[in-house]
């Protein structure tokens, strides 16, 4: 986990809560790009030295992981990477026609100026990346912009039912394209913008374009083209 | 269609014995959301242990939960206090339970066993009898019940971990604000969960919408103007 190192040693001191969001964003990258793999036990030690950081912290972040179905906890058998299923993929993209427009329209009415400041620059990231074939990059702007858009959306029981949803989607997603699609960029970034200006009923309809776009894209995978 | 997950089978097929926690939880939720613990009410876990007939430690981890759920906080060394039902929560309740329980709709309606549809359309007639008998209890009863029904039907645990406490925060705002059952709510999730024991995913999903219009109604939210 050689990304991972790094990450660690330019990080700032953070508190508690930021170390275990630290622990597990680390460790759901690791997840999402395969270096742990579906089934693997986790050891604690192990990724306390992959990651140089407390137990605690990895702890708190396997717990999370848990609580988002990356990874399953058994009795005796401790916890491990939650297998890959292909059918999970499509049941979750059937859930997000139901549940991104709605997490788009909440986002898009309660952006302030300031969060329309944030999702433009999230967009003009993308924008970048995908310009330049970066998935990586794509990758942690989209958490970002998930993380971002479940706060300004001010409804915690929407954030708590679509947290899972996104970790796990974001893993099937990511674990198999590695370079960035164009076509869903651009409506990626069309519903960034609907947001940031504020347009509910375009934040909607895009968010709708999003998650088609995906489900086409998964189906490709899933099935031949 | 493939079942991804099975993990419900327990809580529709047979009444599963339940622990002494999970007991004191299921009551303890109920008399918050009748009010038969109203908010604010501060009380300790002694009484509460000697009011329910249960040991003091499944009532601890009773509290612990409720707590979890934002239904009580704990007071150490004196308790638990109900929290208040702010108001202004409904709207995100609303905003976050209509697109999931078109999604419980529709899974319901794909994936439910034989024996989950006929207690589905058992359930919903109890619903109804009970409303119109103007038995609160019974109506939060059978209400709690069905849910739970429809949850284990739908075999889907990140629609039943984001539904649970939205409903639990639902029931208990509904029950606190509308004090007579209602009719016409009780017909509409006749209507939703008959649909829903057919198979007809669409019929299912369409009458879930109508029932969420009718909830809305008795509780005084204003809609959005359809598009």
């Amino acid at each position: 986990m050689a990304a991972a190192r790094t990450a660690t040693r330019s990080a700032k001191p953070a508190s508690k809560a930021g170390l275990a969001q630290r622990a597990y964003r680390l460790l759901e990258q690791a997840i999402i790009v395969g270096e742990l793999q579906p089934n693997q036990v986790l050891s604690e030690p192990e990724l306390m030295a992959a990651t140089g950081m407390g137990r605690t912290p990895i702890r708190d972040a396997i717990q999370l992981l848990a609580d988002n179905h990356l990874v399953t906890i058994a009795p005796y058998r401790g916890a491990f990477v939650s297998p890959l299923d292909p059918q999970t993929e499509l049941l979750l993209l059937e859930m997000r026609r139901e549940l991104d427009p709605v997490l788009a329209g909440a986002t898009a009415e309660k952006a302030s100026q300031e969060d329309g400041k944030r999702l433009k620059k999230l967009a003009r990231r993308v924008r970048t990346a995908i310009d330049k074939n970066d998935s990586a990059t794509v990758m942690d702007v989209d958490g970002e912009l998930k993380q971002l858009m479940l706060e300004v959306c001010q409804n915690p029981f929407l954030a708590t039912s679509l947290r899972p949803i996104y970790a796990v989607c974001r893993r099937f997603y990511f674990n198999a394209v590695r370079t960035p699609d164009r076509s869903l960029g651009k409506i990626y970034l069309e519903m960034i913008e609907a947001m940031a200006a504020k347009d509910k009923k375009l934040a909607e309809e895009t968010a709708l374009g999003v998650v088609e776009k995906v489900e086409e894209i998964a189906r490709k995978q899933l099935f031949g083209a | 269609m493939n079942r991804p997950f099975d993990f419900s089978a327990s809580s529709a097929r047979q009444a599963p014995k339940l622990t002494l926690a999970e007991q004191a939880y299921r009551r303890l939720e109920e008399m918050i959301i009748t009010a038969e613990l109203p908010p604010n009410t501060v009380v300790s876990l002694v009484a509460l242990s000697k009011r329910l007939g249960i040991g003091r430690t499944p009532i601890q981890e009773a509290a612990k939960r409720l707590s979890a759920d934002f239904l009580v906080e704990i007071i150490p060394r004196k308790g638990l206090r109900v929290r208040d039902v702010p108001r202004d929560e409904l709207d995100t309740l609303i905003e976050a339970r209509l697109p999931l329980e078109r999604l419980l709709a529709r899974f319901a309606a794909r994936n439910a066993t034989p024996e989950e549809r006929k207690q589905l359309r058992s359930g919903a007639k109890a619903l109804l009898a009970a409303a119109k008998s103007g038995d609160e209890r019974a109506v939060v009863s059978a209400d709690g019940h069905l849910k739970q029904v429809a949850l284990a039907a739908a075999r889907n645990p990140f629609l039943t971990s984001a539904l649970g406490p939205i409903f639990t925060h639902f029931r208990r705002l509904y029950f606190t604000s509308v004090p007579v059952p209602d009719l016409g709510v009780a017909r509409a999730f006749q209507t939703a969960y008959d649909a829903i024991a057919e198979g007809n995913e669409e019929a299912a999903v369409s009458a879930m919408d109508d029932v969420m219009a009718e909830l809305q109604r008795v509780m005084g939210i204003k809609r959005e103007p359809a598009e």
